[in-house]
């Protein structure tokens, strides 16, 4: 009896076999990697996509122009402001004779504006600009890229505090129960019953809008559907024998709920985790879309949703930042989907 | 032939699954004659109840394909009926009464509604004649005051009550094939005696066929007269009960009837070594009434009760469910708030506060009766075995916390390959032993049993029935064994308690309570269980 399903699979650690059964999953498996890939490289945007030179080398001198500003002077210009290493005039003096200079992939920032575009703004595509330009000249592509990346953290960090904040306590109610949970569950009714959307516009119209200020004020609300479904868990698991016999062995409340009941109450949390992250793009970019999200230099996908919608004959830039948007939270959701399945134990 | 009134031939079943297909029956034949009683007996996994669901095809057409076999009922098979002719036949000629009769009657409808129901669809009948019947119907399955029970929600009756109803409901159409799926599985033991008196007699009163699936082979020495043996989707031995019960043929029947729990109980060191002392135990549960929450009275769980356990000592403590005494258990391991004094060695731990207990925990130990939800699901063995050891023993390093869990594991008879793996992918008996393993390896003095076999098969259940008395003996253990079976009990225990609504009903040396009971309520009890 005792052989019984001790076949296969003996020396492999937890982990091990949860990474096994998200590899089992093929399109979770390759949406993570393309996922991973599009972020880790626009992690790396500023190398990427840059009006500034990498590596200049004046007069034997090395230069680092996209992590440190220099002056015109330094080059032998004329003005004290930060060299312009898209004007001709820079150009010419930092590649004549033994000079050279290492150019990002893409000489466009976000902010960059293409002055010397022959085409009125927004331009189509072109030889010059792959996506075309937004109406203030700017050049998309590199705007997807940076608000992708901007997006992408946020999101992340929108959900790590509110998950974190939900579990919290939802963890609390759920265990210790009676008064506590009474009184945290009155309040999180008066809270949840807050306008959120005439705060935001109210805060944004007292603040200086910021990323800082978005995370602070969404986190503040979003983490209350979560803490329902956590402590539903823990009020289920806390009559349950194992913790009994958890508490039975002497283990602390904290030690309880870490080790026995935590682990069994992470369904909501994961099954919930992708359209959370997904949900966090799509609130900044509705922000965003409305004008109360970021500062309006920052390269944000809302931003260019909202052109896209006032210049509508300017189609690459409502159909570019469609499909940045649509890739993204499709991939989000396939990562999501192989992570349930990772996480569920009791699956072979 | 005549007379035989089903016939089941070389049925196969098998399940489609993802993993490909389980064959749940292999070829399984049997009759059942007119006014028959018929059991099929098997361990949980033989397909058993597949056999009984496959009668009425109850089956998802989804999930199960029906290979090979035939049903011949009536000069028809059954295999090839419509679904609209089954349903013709289910509730009217063949009708299933299941084990849980909480969760086979529907919770928002009074039972009468529901016996009704039966009788509007396959009999045609009004409201007030379908009343008049169901209430007949309540009466006969013994059901008193069946006027007033009628409109009774299921949760407003006790469980024998609602198992009548569910018979009642199954009889209203005079069935001629009763088919009862472990009927009394989820009953307490007089009442299980009870219900199967009851249905006898409605069997001899209505001339209908018993179809009795059950793992209890108790129960069908008495009760049937035909007797299936069901292993591993086979029925391996089919003989009359008279005659199977005196020469078993097959050795899985052999192993069946051998595994009755015998007789283990230990000598016990001499001399005075009490482990625990309590004195006076009370538990009372305030009963609170209106916006207020007024207490309005009280229940007393645990009424007065005075407890001694020696070393190396087991001490039963017997009753009905709902008799307190998991809540004596748990009050005695400072589990549940009580009244009264406490002794455990030099400790008066009535008195300690829960910060003060924490690290006297280690000595006492529960096992829990469902080893499903007793080990956490997302926790390897190893965790689970090695957590309380990490707590009690922080001076081990992890080398030494290996060798002492691997160590434990084989005592327990699991081999090391279990360290890596989660409980789902243990069978009952094997998560029993991880559970027991988590005890004991904290060297605890007092393990508290509660019914730790009654979720487990026969032959399994005397497996685990032999380590914990074989645990006892080598780590001088002292057990508080819970259960509402007085076998398991006789052959575990030193004393016994015999509980009853809270109050100690008679208590004692265990041969003396069973071999000579002095209280009514004892002797009930002995009858329903011990009659060899």
């Amino acid at each position: 009896m005792n052989s019984n399903g001790s076949s296969n699979n003996v020396h492999l650690s937890p982990g091990r076999r949860s990474w096994l059964r998200f590899k089992a999953n093929r399109r979770g498996y390759i949406s993570l990697w393309l996922f991973g890939i599009l972020f880790v490289l626009s992690l790396f945007a500023e190398i990427l996509l840059n009006d500034k030179p990498l590596i200049v080398s004046y007069q034997d001198e090395l230069y680092f122009p996209f992590l440190i500003a220099y002056p015109e002077t330094a080059f032998g210009g004329d003005f004290e402001t930060e060299a312009d290493y898209s004007d001709a005039y820079v150009r010419d003096l930092i590649t004549t004779g033994d000079n050279w200079v290492i150019d990002p992939l893409i000489q466009y920032s976000y902010n960059t504006i293409n002055f010397r575009s022959e085409l009125p703004n927004p331009a189509p595509p072109s030889s010059q600009n792959m996506v075309g330009t937004d109406d203030r000249g700017r050049d998309v592509f590199a705007r997807l890229v940076y608000g992708f990346r901007l997006s992408v953290l946020f999101a992340f960090a929108l959900t790590a505090i509110g998950v974190a904040i939900g579990i919290l306590a939802g963890a609390v109610q759920g265990y210790f129960s009676g008064r506590l949970d009474l009184i945290m569950q009155r309040f999180i009714e008066v809270w949840s019953s807050m306008p959120e959307l005439y705060l935001l516009i109210i805060f944004a119209s007292i603040f200086q809008p910021s990323i800082w200020l978005l995370i602070i004020l969404l986190s503040m609300f979003g983490w209350m559907g979560l803490s329902d479904y956590v402590r539903a868990e823990f009020l289920r698991g806390r009559n349950m024998d194992y913790v009994r016999a958890a508490r039975a062995m002497g283990l602390s409340d904290i030690s309880i709920m870490r080790h026995h009941l935590l682990p069994n109450s992470m369904t909501p949390v994961i099954t919930f985790l992708p359209f959370r992250i997904s949900g966090s793009i799509l609130a900044l970019t509705s922000l965003d879309f409305l004008g109360l999200g970021v500062p309006p230099t920052t390269p944000s996908l809302g931003e260019l949703l909202r052109q896209g919608k006032e210049n509508i004959e300017a189609w690459w830039l409502s159909l570019s930042t469609f499909i940045v948007l649509v890739g993204t939270l499709m991939l989000l959701i396939f990562i999501g989907e192989a992570l349930r399945a990772a996480m569920d134990t009791r699956k072979h | 032939m005549a007379d035989k009134l089903i016939q089941v031939e070389n049925l196969k079943v098998t399940f489609k699954t993802q993993g490909g297909d389980i064959e749940a029956l292999r070829g399984v034949s049997f009759d059942i004659d007119k006014s028959e009683n018929v059991a099929i007996v098997g361990e949980s996994g033989s397909g058993k109840s597949v056999t009984a669901l496959s009668l009425l095809k109850l089956h998802d057409e989804k999930h199960v394909d029906y290979p090979d076999g035939r049903i011949i009922y009536q000069n028809r098979d059954l295999m090839l009926a419509s679904e609209a002719e089954m349903r013709a036949i289910r509730g009217q000629d063949i009708s299933m009464i299941f084990q849980e009769p909480m969760t086979s009657l529907n919770p928002v409808y009074p039972v009468g509604v529901q016996i009704q129901e039966t009788l509007k669809l396959h009999k045609g009948m009004d409201r007030l004649a379908a009343r008049k019947v169901a209430i007949e119907a309540l009466d006969r399955v013994g059901i008193k005051e069946p006027q007033q029970k009628i409109d009774s929600f299921p949760h407003m009756l006790s469980g024998g009550q609602r198992q009548r109803a569910m018979i009642a409901m199954a009889l209203v159409c005079d069935p001629v094939l009763l088919i009862a799926d472990e009927p009394t599985t989820a009953l307490d033991v007089t009442v299980q005696q009870q219900i199967l008196d009851l249905l006898k007699d409605l069997q001899k009163e209505t001339g209908m066929s018993v179809l009795l699936i059950t793992h209890d082979l108790n129960l069908v020495r008495r009760f049937a007269d035909r007797v299936c043996v069901m292993y591993e989707g086979e029925i391996v031995e089919q003989a009359q009960s008279s005659e199977l019960f005196k020469h078993p043929r097959h050795e899985y029947t052999q192993y069946l009837l051998d595994s009755e729990p015998e007789s283990r109980i230990a000598e016990i060191e001499p001399g005075k070594n009490t482990v625990i002392e309590a004195e006076n135990i009370r538990v009372y549960f305030p009963v609170r009434k209106g916006f207020f929450k007024r207490k309005v009275g009280e229940v007393k769980a645990v009424d007065d009760i005075d407890v001694e356990l020696r070393r190396g000592e087991t001490l039963g403590i017997v009753g009905e469910s709902g008799s307190g005494k998991t809540t004596l258990g748990m009050a005695l391991l400072r589990m549940q708030d009580s009244t009264g004094r406490i002794r455990f060695r030099d400790h008066i731990i009535s008195d300690y506060r829960e910060q003060q207990m924490r690290p006297l925990r280690r000595f006492f130990q529960i096992v829990f009766q469902d080893p499903f939800s007793s080990l956490s699901p997302r926790m390897t063995v190893e965790q689970i075995v090695g957590e309380g050891l990490k707590l009690h023993y922080p001076e081990l390093n992890k080398a030494q916390r290996y060798d002492r869990i691997v160590k434990i594991l084989q005592e327990v008879g699991l081999d090391q390959g279990a360290l890596w793996r989660y409980p789902h992918e243990f069978s009952g008996g094997q998560r029993q032993r991880i559970a027991v393993a988590r005890t004991v390896i904290l060297e605890p003095d007092v393990i508290l049993l509660d019914e730790p076999t009654s979720a487990l098969d026969v032959s399994v259940q005397k497996q685990v029935l032999n380590l914990l008395s074989e645990l006892q003996v080598k780590h001088k253990l002292s057990y508080l064994f819970i259960s509402h079976d007085l076998r398991v009990i006789r052959a575990m225990s030193h004393r016994v308690i015999v509980m009853r609504a809270g109050k100690v009903v008679e208590a004692g040396a265990v041969e003396d309570v069973f071999e000579n009971p002095q209280q009514d309520y004892t002797r009930e009890l002995a009858r329903a269980t011990i009659y060899y």
